[in-house]
């Protein structure tokens, strides 16, 4: 599968935040969630990508080309999604396709319609009178009306009800049956990715402290519960992080498929979710942990 | 491209073009109302101070409202943004002049004066309105595009200080004046060339910027 999307050694700094050596390779016919906390720089990578932020250092190569050089050409094969779409409030839906159309070549009018009325969009009204979930609806209908290869979305499930997201998600599936297409999906919501993300990445300000195959991830990992004689023997040195609570410690340790012979009478080895990943990796590594 | 993203501003920025567009307007009325020798002099004042708002108008709506940054994120380059502004400061001054020209051969032709001019400025007036728009477009447009309203303020504030010091002080300005009037072509290039050299420093300024 080739990679539609490939970040080396990305960094950046924006005000106090910085984005540190992310390397992160988006192949095609898959969706890629990045997660991370708020402020974790989600946004910031995505803006990235878009050429929205200069880059400081490293490299963003879009379809095989160096983003810097192909710009705006490249941006063509884009669709992008923003946390809260903004566009133009006084423009009905209909409207929003005849501006954002004449930008893209492979624009196609009857796509764009056939979006809105799947999505029961009210194509008269404008758009500052639309609900959240429809202005989302609204911003992927443009996203997906020009044959973009790759799509990125910034949080789009935040804000949209139960079923508008089990809609959403898919909706992205549909869009990587085509296998030229790829899906990068920021969010801080875990369960959606653990339904439709082939591969996913963890962001921690501003660093990338895990990427891989989703299923690969929860398969090498380990939650490891007991007490305070886990960290007495060998398995302080796979602990990354953890807690310590009155019930005892909990910690998040590599290397799953070998853990069994290390574990001390009483522990517990439970597979993680995606939320545990996030929320256990770097926590308490300091006093919990070897390294 | 360009011809698209002109069009995209008219269409979502109209409401915010009105009422400069109908002090424009009132201006014709001016034009059209005054004596033979003085017509155009107000209208290039005017031209020269609200035609240069226009742009800024729309870019600074466009940032306040964060759909600059939904621009951006189109196939468009920030090349291209920096050359839609240079481009609506001709279009709208462009626009204007051919309105006002109209508007005093409408008169004319009313009032059976013959011959009607091809052009009722004079060369000095249009180069007049070459320095008015370098002054007050081109000179404060790099540290706008670079940053914002904080460039724009720090770009007229130092211009009307170096006007008032200038107009405060001994310079013989006219007589500076005079003299370049006095080499139109030279005076038209090294325009061109000063409007060149503020588009490249948008550009500059503007590709650095964060959205």
């Amino acid at each position: 599968m080739a990679n539609l999307l490939e970040l080396r050694n990305l960094s950046k700094s924006h005000g106090a935040f910085n984005l540190r050596d992310v390397d992160l390779a988006v192949p095609a016919g898959t969706i890629t969630g990045l997660i991370g906390a708020n402020g974790a720089g989600k946004s910031t990578l995505l803006k990235l990508v878009l050429g929205l932020l200069p880059l400081d250092g490293g490299e963003i190569r879009l379809f095989g080309e160096d983003a810097r050089l192909g710009g705006a050409r490249l941006r063509q094969r884009i669709g992008f999604v923003q946390e809260s779409p903004t566009l133009f409030p006084l423009l009905r839906v209909d409207e929003l396709g005849e501006v954002v159309a004449p930008f893209y070549p492979r624009w196609d009018r009857a796509t764009y319609r056939r979006i809105c009325d799947a999505f029961e969009l009210p194509r008269k009204t404008a758009f500052a009178r639309l609900s959240q979930g429809s202005r989302m609806k609204a911003a992927l209908a443009l996203a997906l009306s020009h044959e973009a290869e790759l799509l990125l979305l910034d949080e789009p499930t935040s804000g949209l009800d139960p079923l508008m997201r089990r809609d959403l998600l898919d909706l992205l599936l549909e869009v990587i049956q085509d296998e030229g297409r790829a899906v990068l999906f920021s969010t801080h919501i875990t369960s959606d990715l653990e339904r439709v993300a082939d591969h996913v990445a963890i962001l921690k300000a501003g660093r990338l402290v895990l990427a891989g195959a989703k299923d690969d991830l929860l398969e090498s990992w380990a939650l490891v519960r007991g007490g305070e004689e886990l960290l007495e023997g060998p398995l302080k040195d796979r602990c990354r992080g953890g807690e310590r609570t009155e019930l005892g410690l909990t910690l998040l340790c590599e290397g799953a498929g070998s853990l069994a012979s290390l574990l001390p009478d009483g522990a517990l080895q439970e597979r993680p979710s995606l939320e545990d990943l996030v929320y256990f990796h770097d926590r308490g590594k300091e006093s919990l942990c070897a390294r | 491209m360009l011809l698209e993203l002109l069009r995209r501003d008219l269409r979502l920025h109209w409401g915010s073009l009105v009422v400069p567009i109908l002090i424009l307007g009132m201006g014709l009325g001016a034009v059209v109302m005054a004596d033979e020798g003085t017509r155009l002099t107000g209208l290039i004042l005017e031209t020269s101070f609200l035609i240069p708002m226009l742009p800024v108008i729309i870019h600074q709506r466009e940032s306040a409202k964060g759909t600059l940054g939904d621009l951006l994120v189109l196939p468009v380059s920030r090349a291209a943004v920096v050359r839609l502004r240079y481009a609506e400061v001709l279009f709208f001054t462009g626009g204007l002049l051919l309105l006002a020209h109209a508007a005093v051969w409408v008169e004319l032709s009313v009032a059976a004066r013959h011959p009607i001019p091809m052009s009722v400025m004079s060369r000095d007036q249009f180069l007049g309105v070459g320095v008015l728009l370098i002054f007050w477009f081109a000179y404060p447009m790099p540290l706008f595009l670079g940053w914002g309203m904080k460039g724009l303020v720090v770009g007229y504030g130092s211009l009307i200080t170096l006007v008032v010091t200038l107009a405060m002080t001994e310079t013989d300005l006219h007589r500076f004046i005079d003299a370049s009037m006095a080499r139109p072509v030279a005076m038209a290039l090294v325009l061109a060339g000063l409007f060149t050299l503020s588009y490249l420093l948008s550009l500059k300024f503007f590709s650095r910027r964060d959205f």
